[in-house]
Parts: structure tokens; sequence; C-alpha cells
């Protein structure tokens, strides 16, 4: 396993991100445009936000997919919150808490009682969302008090928005946990081979359960950030973004089978998802169609490693050797 | 020693826990046990049923399809279009090229597995959203209603015979042919073999890959059908028809014993997963949960079924020195 | 005129990009003989036995059988001409039954579907035949190792096998289990098969072959009649070299002054007792374990399979809680909560299974060895490269680990490089106890020989060592104190200077 994979998929990426810009560029004439740029980035910070613990968690062999469910959850939280007028410190710390609960549910069916996170998380998922519908019903929430839509629509540097900045930001600290302490070296021994990194004394466990807390704190902090934005609550908050953030990770070079991947990777798969989806939208495809390119975008990435594989042995295999 | 090939007492205890409910909900609800709703009631599961048959087969190659429920979307729209443009079709017809289109959606998964060697989590999540977006892109966003259905389309799949409906034979008809198939045929152990020790499998001459893209092949072959069914059955074909219904397929596996590691699960643990989820939610709006909680009570029953059955597995070590709690 | 043999390999050769595996391999079979075939890992045994079992095809030479020329295509063509191998990794499926797996490649078929009474039937009449009483249908995920040695001999026989290649089949056997199979190997050669046995035990070799093999460095250098040889002889033809002693001299005296760079901290005398054990005892796997251990001691745990020995070294590391008893280290209780706590008090544990538990073969072996010790490495939680790149290296040179650098993948590196690496890891966290278990496994002669002398190395520095070992002259000659363990007890302790291979050998056996 030397270095050049790693600097394959990232360069890949790049490439990928680079002709994305370009495409969008030469297709629209609205594209080059600060505040277009900016709005552009709405399309993926609050799935990218939870990519980043996600990542540490799928690089650690494990999966949550109720992560969507967690952000309905704690949008439906922060709803009854605002309703019963809280200000717009608690009703952050309330969503965020919301999140940490659900992870740490999360994270005790996976530790404590030994239930495969896949399986678990399919659970949990449907339980998260349903506490949504069964307290909410069909209702909508929108009484969110003035300062809180600042998360979500506020621009702290020019047409940056906060959320763009929370994110970097946010990735910068995910990329040094990861690259440059030692929780990331064990986060990766751990993908790696839980078992060989328990006995060489890593606690895998309380590792496993910690990430699962810091995936279900960033549901809820996106989940902020995207009720800020939308300045509402429907219990059908974020329906289909776990799948969405999934792909963002495996887009971004972490291997299912843990042990691999990159945050810089992690980040620049969600710049490039952000900027199809948005380029497509500016040409005015609807939605579900996006699907079809990010399913696709999906495979083809995912697939060019091992064709190029294939097509290296195919090449060495073809002269006979003699003697 | 004497192990048994399959564990008795799972399948037994989710038998008997299913009958329980069954026999308690009719205790004090009467109209549950009335033919009729009984019927209804099986009728519910029956795609369940099906779906879970061939999620099973990938499952136990160790594999995973999130994709059946937007292929199930996909082809149901595609038979429904089809009969809306030619009313006069042959509704068999119409049933096997739903079966057909959704085996080669299958197929799709299967190749990329096994000639790639692409994780099944990651082509599935690409083809699931794939699927769904050519569901849109097949009907330009278009409700195909039941108006729009000749009646021989939607009749089908409830004419009765013998007292149960199409369906519910349907649902009867596969897990018979899957039992009979993983049992008796060469082809089907393969799968199991694969499951449980790939490297294995490959040495005595059984292709991974090969048996895992067979599997995907027949996840789709009966997901196409059930497109079919499904779309017959509730009268409607839509973008969204079927959405988040895989979690319900997996979920329905998993209770019933099939390890998500691959290698095991058996068909009669299966149809009670499907049976044991099926009276729950059929129980639900019985007991008078309003329909908003019901998603969470299936959820919270889901999560408790499932630590349950890992807590039943626990003495079952993959490899001989795995350390307690690792 | 003579029947021609069963097998001959002649002038066999193989090789993998740069790297010649085999070159000028003979070998000879006849029918109703037990050939063992021996050699250092690397030495081209594994290579002969995938060429003889379809896996790979040779480059140069020829495969006669039965007198004929023949092409093993595919391990199905192996099958067919009757050739079988029983692995030391089971090749076997977990979640079916002991009938399926037997069958596996030929299940009984009636009408074209799967006959499964028929398969129950003959694969109990097989089992029987191996004086087995497994039932057929059992799962095997519950059978020891010896049992699945028996499917997979069962199987074998179910093929009508002419060739039975046996590689390393006692290395995960009580003594018990050994003998039966030994039984079974010379029952098989009662009945006219042929059998190849792999295996780096030379009491084995010596009692239970016929004939003999040696490969080194991938060509025959020598063959003949067991009879006509000794160890020694053996031994020289494996290394190439003359072999003085297998096993490091042992230290007489106990007190020395430190050696250069092994200065323990706080400068203790050698010889203080560091480790003491009293009652220790684990439900169901051990009971009233007491001993103790000087430091620059070796400890050799000796015991059948089942005994209670790696329960024993894995309560000692955290793995595993104890019910009553006490472990004090340097005259402190020790409580162990997990590994983490043992690592912090200056143990280090070698597990025996070192692809699953010892190593972490996906990654890189400056992250392996910097693994147990991140915290003293970093600074607060961050992580530095550049030191852990730095132990690495100072600990591939040490332990002369042949490798590209510290950022190699550690599953490139052979088994017995690997292990080196291991013990790397582990020395790197300067312990004052070091466990090993099984440390010479699975590894070629020339690192076994390199991992002995480290030992004692260690030992003489003032490292206290337990080794818990299934192999009786490693216990002899490693040792300066044995502990026998039979059935969860501490049956007896010896001075290894002053017992026998038949005490201790007594001690672990007899009820």
């Amino acid at each position: 396993m030397s270095r050049r994979p790693w600097l394959r998929w990232e360069t890949l990426l790049a490439a990928a991100v680079a002709a994305a810009f370009v495409a969008n560029a030469l297709l629209s004439p609205y594209f080059l445009n600060a505040t277009t740029l900016s709005d552009a980035s709405f399309n993926f910070t609050e799935k990218a936000l939870v990519a980043l613990p996600m990542a540490l968690l799928i690089i650690a062999k494990e999966i949550d997919i109720s992560v969507a469910a967690i952000m309905a959850l704690a949008s439906v939280a922060m709803g009854y919150g605002a309703i019963a007028g809280w200000p717009t410190p608690a009703l952050v710390l309330l969503g965020i808490g919301v999140g940490v609960a659900c992870g740490a549910c999360n994270g005790l069916l996976v530790t404590a009682l030994r239930v495969p996170s896949i399986v678990a998380t399919i659970g949990t998922m449907s339980l998260f969302r349903g506490i949504a519908y069964g307290v909410l019903g069909d209702r909508v929430m929108k009484h969110y008090p003035r300062g809180f839509d600042y998360f979500g629509q506020g621009y702290p540097i020019g047409t940056v928005s906060f959320e763009l900045l929370l994110f970097l930001a946010a990735a910068l600290i995910t990329g040094i946990i990861l690259h440059a302490t030692t929780a990331g070296r064990r986060i990766y021994a751990i993908g790696a081979n839980a078992t060989a990194a328990r006995m060489s004394g890593v606690a895998v466990d309380r590792y496993r359960l910690a990430l699962f807390i810091a995936t279900g704190a960033a549901s809820g902090l996106a989940s902020v950030l995207l009720t800020s934005r939308l300045g509402s609550t429907r219990p059908s908050l974020a329906v289909g973004w776990e799948l969405e953030i999934i792909s963002m990770v495996i887009l971004g070079g972490v291997a299912v089978a843990g042990g691999r991947g990159t945050i810089l990777g992690v980040v620049l798969a969600a710049v490039l998802l952000g900027l199809v989806t948005f380029g497509l939208s500016l040409q005015n495809i609807p939605g579900i169609v996006l699907s079809i390119v990010v399913g696709t975008l999906l495979i083809v990435i995912v697939a060019l490693p091992a064709v190029s594989a294939r097509l290296a042995t195919a090449r060495a295999a073809r002269p006979a050797r003699q003697g | 020693m004497t192990v048994r090939t399959f564990k008795p007492s799972r399948e037994w205890g989710l038998g008997l826990l299913t009958l329980a409910m069954v026999l308690a909900l009719s205790a004090h609800w009467p109209q549950f046990a009335t033919a009729a709703s009984l019927r209804s009631a099986l009728d519910d599961t029956a795609i369940l049923i099906l779906l879970a048959l061939g999620q099973m087969l990938v499952i136990v190659t160790r594999g995973i399809d999130l994709s059946v429920a937007a292929n199930v979307a996909l082809t149901g729209m595609v038979v429904a279009l089809i009969n809306h443009a030619h009313p006069d079709a042959p509704i068999v017809l119409l049933a096997a090229l739903a079966m057909l289109l959704g085996g080669g959606l299958g197929a799709f998964n299967g190749l990329l597995v096994w000639r790639l060697g692409l994780p099944p989590i990651v082509v599935t999540l690409g083809s699931m959203a794939i699927f769904r977006g050519l569901v849109y892109v097949v009907s330009g966003g278009v409700w195909v209603t039941s108006d729009k259905m000749s009646p021989a389309f939607q009749e089908l799949v409830r004419a009765p015979f013998l007292g149960f409906s199409t369906l519910s034979w349907l649902a009867l008809l596969g897990t018979i042919a899957a039992a009979l198939w993983i049992r008796y045929s060469r082809a089907g152990r393969r799968l199991y073999l694969v499951g449980s020790n790939p490297a294995a499998a490959a040495y005595v001459g059984v292709d991974p890959g090969r048996a895992q893209c067979i599997a995907f092949t027949l996840s789709g072959f009966v997901a196409g059908l059930c497109g079919y069914l499904w779309v017959a059955r509730f009268a409607v074909a839509y973008t969204d028809v079927a959405a988040g219904f895989e979690l319900q397929v997996i979920a329905a596996c998993v209770i019933g014993g099939v390890s998500i590691n691959g290698g095991s699960g058996s068909v009669p643990g299966v149809l009670l997963g499907c049976l044991f989820l099926g009276v729950v939610r059929n129980a639900l709006p019985l007991i008078g949960v309003s329909p908003f909680w019901q998603m969470a009570v299936s959820g919270l029953v889901i999560t408790i079924a499932v630590v349950l059955n890992e807590r039943g597995r626990g003495d079952q070590h993959r490899r001989i020195l795995e350390l307690p709690n690792t | 005129m003579s029947p021609p043999p069963l097998l001959r390999l002649s002038a066999l050769g193989k090789r993998f990009g740069g790297v010649r595996a085999l070159e000028e391999a003979h070998l000879t079979l006849e029918a109703g003989t037990v050939t063992a075939l021996i050699g250092e890992n690397g030495a081209g045994k594994s290579t002969l036995v995938k060429i003889l079992t379809g896996v790979y095809a040779p480059d140069q030479g020829e495969i006669e059988f039965d007198g004929r020329r023949v092409r093993i295509a595919s391990p199905s063509a192996a099958e067919a001409l009757g050739i079988s191998v029983i692995h030391q990794e089971s090749v076997v499926f977990e979640d079916l039954s002991i009938a399926e797996n037997v069958f596996v490649t030929h299940p009984p078929r009636r009408h074209g579907l799967i006959d499964w009474v028929d398969m129950r039937r003959r694969a109990g009449a097989l089992l029987r035949q191996l004086e087995s009483g497994l039932d057929p249908r059992a799962l095997l995920r519950g059978l020891s190792v010896a049992e699945r040695h028996v499917v997979q001999i069962a199987r074998a026989l179910s093929h009508e096998a002419r060739l039975v290649i046996m590689d390393e089949p006692t290395a995960a056997l009580s003594q018990h289990e050994a003998d039966d199979l030994l039984r079974i190997v010379a029952r098989l050669r009662g009945e006219g098969r042929a059998v190849l046995y792999i295996s780096h035990k030379f009491e084995e070799i010596f009692s239970a072959a016929d004939r003999y093999v040696v490969l080194r460095d991938g060509s025959t250098v020598g063959a003949g009649r067991i009879t006509d040889t000794n160890l020694d002889e053996l031994v020289r033809l494996m290394a190439g070299r003359a072999v003085a002693q297998l096993y490091p001299e042992r230290r007489s005296a106990p007190a020395r002054s430190a050696a250069p760079g092994g200065a323990l901290p706080g400068g203790a005398p050698m010889g203080e007792e560091i480790l003491r054990v009293h009652q220790l005892c684990c439900a169901d796997e051990f009971e009233g374990v007491s001993f103790a251990l000087r430091r620059g001691e070796i400890l050799g745990i000796y015991g059948l399979v089942g005994a209670g020995r790696s329960e024993l070294m894995q309560v000692l590391f955290g793995l595993r809680r104890p019910r009553s008893g006490r472990i004090e280290l340097h005259g402190q209780p020790l409580e162990l909560r997990n590994p983490g706590d043992a690592i912090r008090s200056g143990i280090a544990f070698v597990p025996e299974d070192r692809q699953n538990q010892g190593a972490v073969l996906g990654r890189s072996i400056r992250d392996n060895v910097a693994l147990p010790s991140l915290a003293r490495l970093g600074l607060g939680g961050w992580a530095s490269t550049a030191r852990e790149t730095a132990l690495a290296a100072e600990w591939i040179a040490q332990l002369q680990v042949r490798c590209q650098g510290p950022a190699q993948a550690l599953q490139e590196l052979s088994g017995g490089n690997q292990q080196k690496v291991v013990l790397g890891k582990w020395l790197a966290t300067a312990p004052k106890l070091l466990i090993l278990d099984e440390p010479t496994k699975g590894i070629d002669i020339g690192a076994k020989m390199a991992v002995h002398r480290l030992m004692r190395e260690l030992a003489t520095q003032g490292l206290a060592v337990i080794m818990v070992s299934s192999e009786l002259p490693e216990v002899l000659g490693m040792s300066d104190r044995i502990l026998v363990m039979r059935r969860g007890r501490v049956a007896a302790q010896f001075d290894a200077g002053s017992t026998s291979a038949e005490q201790v050998l007594h001690a672990a056996t007899v009820a």
C-alpha cells in the first residue's frame, strides 16, 4: 500500500472538481458570480458537515444511516423549544444535544449490545424519524426567534456564508484530528483490525462510542443550520440525506472496508457533488434527475481504480515471460 | 455433541412470539382474527416476503442490495406505462417483462460487484439513486393512476383462488421455491459456500463474485415481479413508490436470523421475520396507534428484535480465538 | 519391471516476478509411504504444494502421476487425479454441516437434486472409518482444530485420494490429538495411499515418516530414507550451514551487572522478583494458579491444548477478568481492566495469532510499531510522524527486519519478518514483563533462531519473559524454569536445567 493510491484518488477528485467548475461556467452565464457561488455552497455544506465525522466512523469500519433521522428529530425538538419561547443559544444547544443523545443511543447499541452498526442504525433510523412524525404529525413549525436565522442565512464575510465558514472550520478540525493526532492513528488501526488494535491497548469501544456521538452531534448541528436556513421544521426534513452523506464519504475515497481515507478527499467530494448538483439545477434539471447523476458519479469514481487495475494486470500478463 | 444444521430454537422462538401476538390481538380485537382480516394481512406482507427472500440470497453471499425498492418502483412504472399505452396486452406478459427488466437491473448490480470487485453497499447505493431517478425520467414526473390502468391489470393481483389472492399464492410459491432451491440445488448451496468462506469457496472452484452476481440477478427478478404486484395492488405508479422499503426488507431478514456476515439464513426464518413485522404493522392501527406514531413503534420493534437477535447469536464466534468483547 | 512411482516431480521451476520460488525441485513419492517435506519457510514448500494442488502452474519441469505426464490445471483437476491437501488454515465452511463439508465439491445427487440422506450416511461412514464420533449433521463452527482436520481427511477419503498432502497438521493440536492424527496417517499409508507430510516438528518426522525430502532456496538438496539420516544432518541441509546448537545457552548465574544499553530503570539488580501470581482463578478456565517470576528469567509454560495457558495469559494482559486471586507487579497489586492498563504497568503480550490479533496487516510497519507507544511518541494528543518513523527504523535495524522501509505495508513481509515487527512494537514500549504465546509458530528456522537469541538477550538485560509453547524442545531449551499446566491447574513447576522431557510430558498428561 504505497503512497500512490492516495495521490490518485484525491487528484482524480480535484480534476473532477475543476472539470465541473469549468463546465458550469461555460454552461451558465450566471455561474461565475460571487453571490451565485456562495449560494451554490448551500447545496452541500449541511450534508458535508455530517460527512466529516461519518468519514471517521466509516474509516473505523462502522456506519450510521440514521443521521438524517437525527436531523429531523433535532429539528422537531428545536421547534418545540422555539414555541416554548427559548432563546436562540438554548435552541442551538437543544439541537446539538438531541444529536448527541441519538448518537449515544446508536453507539451503545453497537458497543454495549454488540449489534452490527448497519443493522442497529436501520432500526434507529425508523425510530428517530418515527418519533419526529409521531410528535409533529403533518404540521409544520415556523415560530423561530429572530436571531435564529443567522446560522443558515447569515454572511459573516462578504458573500461567504456562515455555513460555509463553519464547514471549513469543522473540516480543518476533523482533518487535524484524523491526520495529526494519536486519536486519528488509533481510528485507522481500529478500522484495519479492531482486535489487534485492542490488543495494542487501544480502547476500541470507547472510540466507537465517541465517533457515534460525534456523528450525532454533527447531525444536530447540521439540523440547526438547515432549520435556520429553511426557517421551519417538518418531520420529513432531510429525507434521503443519509445516503447522500454516505455517498459523499465514499466518493471522497474512504473505503467501506475501513482503515483508509482522507478528509481532503471528503471535502473535495462534497465540493464536487455540490458543484454538479448546483450546476444541473441552474440548467433547470429537476432534483430527482440529479440523483441519477450522483449515483452514476459514485459508481464511476469507485470503479475507476478497479478498471485501471484490471487494465494494468492485463497489460502485464500479456508478454509471456521466458526463463 | 449434536448441533443441528439450523438452530430450530431461534425460528421456533420467533414463530411462537408471532403466534402469541396474533392470539393476544385477536383475544382483544376479535376482528383481527377473522379470515378476511388475516387474508388482508397476508396480502400486505406478501410483497415483503418475496423481496425478503431475494434479499436473503444477496445477504447470504455477503452482499447487500439497497436498490430493491427503487427496482420495484422502476419496473412497476414501466409496466404501468406499457399497460396504459397498450391496455390489451396480456397481463402475464407484462409481469414477465417486469421480471426480466428487474433481473436486468439486478444483473447490473451483480456485474459491477463481480467483474469490478466493487463493494455491494456502494454499488447498490449508486444504483438505487439511478433507478429512482429513472422512474422520473421514464414517467416525466406524471403519476399513473388507476383510471389509466386497465381493469385486468389491477384485478389479476386480487383474483381469488381457493380463498387466497394471487398475491398471497405468489408469496407462498416463492417461499416454497426458494426453500427447495437453496436446499436441493448445487447453485443454491454455492451461495452458502461463498458467504461462509469466500476464499475456501474459490479454492474448491466456486467463484464468489459469480455467486454474488447470480444472487443479485435473482433478487432483481423478484423485485421486478414485485414491481408489477405493487403498482397493481395499490393501483398507482409514481416516483416514490416503495420509498424506504429496502430497509424494511433488510430488517425482516435480520429479524429472521439471516446473518449480516453471510453464510447463514433460512427460508422459514425469513418468512417468520416478515410475518412478525406484518403482524406488528397490522396490529398498530388496530390498537389505535395513530398513523403518525406507527413508524416510531415499528422502528422500536425492529431495534429490539435486532438486539435480541444478536444476543441470541452471541456464542457463535466466527473465529476460534476471538476474544470476549472485541 | 516395478510399477512407476505414484508421483514424480522433475526439475520443477516457478518464478514470481523476479523471485525464484522453485528451481530444480525434485520429488518422488511411492504409494504406501509417508514422505516428510522439510525446509525453512521461503524454501519453496508451499509453492510446491500449490503446484501439486493446481493453484499454480510450473514454469519448468514435469509432473508425472502414475507414470504419465500430467498438467494439473486447477484444484478440481488435482482432486480428479486423487490429490488432496489438509491445510493449516482450515479450508472449511463453518456455517455448514460436516457432511456438506466432506462432500462440498461432489455432493451425492438423486434426479439432479442433492441427496442429503445419502450424504449424511456416507459422511458418517467415513468418520467412523477414522474412528471419530462426530455427528455428520453438526456444524463446523463448534469443532476444535483437531476435529476440523478429521473432517478434511474425511473429505480427502471421499475423493479416493491417492496422495494426501498434510501441511503442518499438528501445529495447533494437543499431544493426544497429534497422536490420533499420526495414527490416521499410518492407516492412510496402510491403505496404499501416499502421504506428503510437511512439518517443523522433528520428533514427529522421525517417528512417522518413511522418507524425507529437504528443500532449500527452491531446490531439492537432499532426499532419502529417514532411517539413514539424523537431526543434525537434516538441519544442516535445511539451513545450509553447520549449526552447533539450536538454542542459545542458558544463563547459569542469576545476578549480573547490567549489560550496556540494557540497564533497567532504576538499575535494579537482576534476579529480583518482579511478578507474583497468587491463587488466580478464572471461571471455567483455570483455578488456584500461583507462581512467581524474577527479572532476567524465562518462564516456559507448557501444557496441552485446553490446559488454560492462553486464558492465563489473557488475564495477565487484561483481556479477561479473573474471578479471584491476586497479581502483584513489583509488590504492588495489579488491577487490570483492559490491555491499556497492562501496557501502562509495563506488560507486553505477543499473541499466537499474528494475523488476526498481533499485527495490523493493512497498515505500514511504522504504524504497527508505533501503535502501543503513540501517547509516548506524541505531545499531548498530537502525533509525531517523524518520531514514529524513527522508532520504526530503529527497531527494523535492531531486529534486522527485511523490508523496504518503515512505510511498507506489513502484509508484504514474510511471516518471520512480520513477527519481528510485532516484537519490535512491544519492545518499543520498554516492558518489564514480556509474554510470548507460541512465538516461533509458523516461521522459518532462521527467524526462529533469531527470535530465541533475542529472547535470551532480553532476559540477560533484565526483562522477565513468559513463553507459552507447545514445542517440548523449545520449552526445555529456552526456559530457565518450566510451569506445566494441566486441565486448568498448575501441575508442576520445574527448574529447566534439572528436569527431563519425560518428566514435563508426564506432568502435562497424566490425569
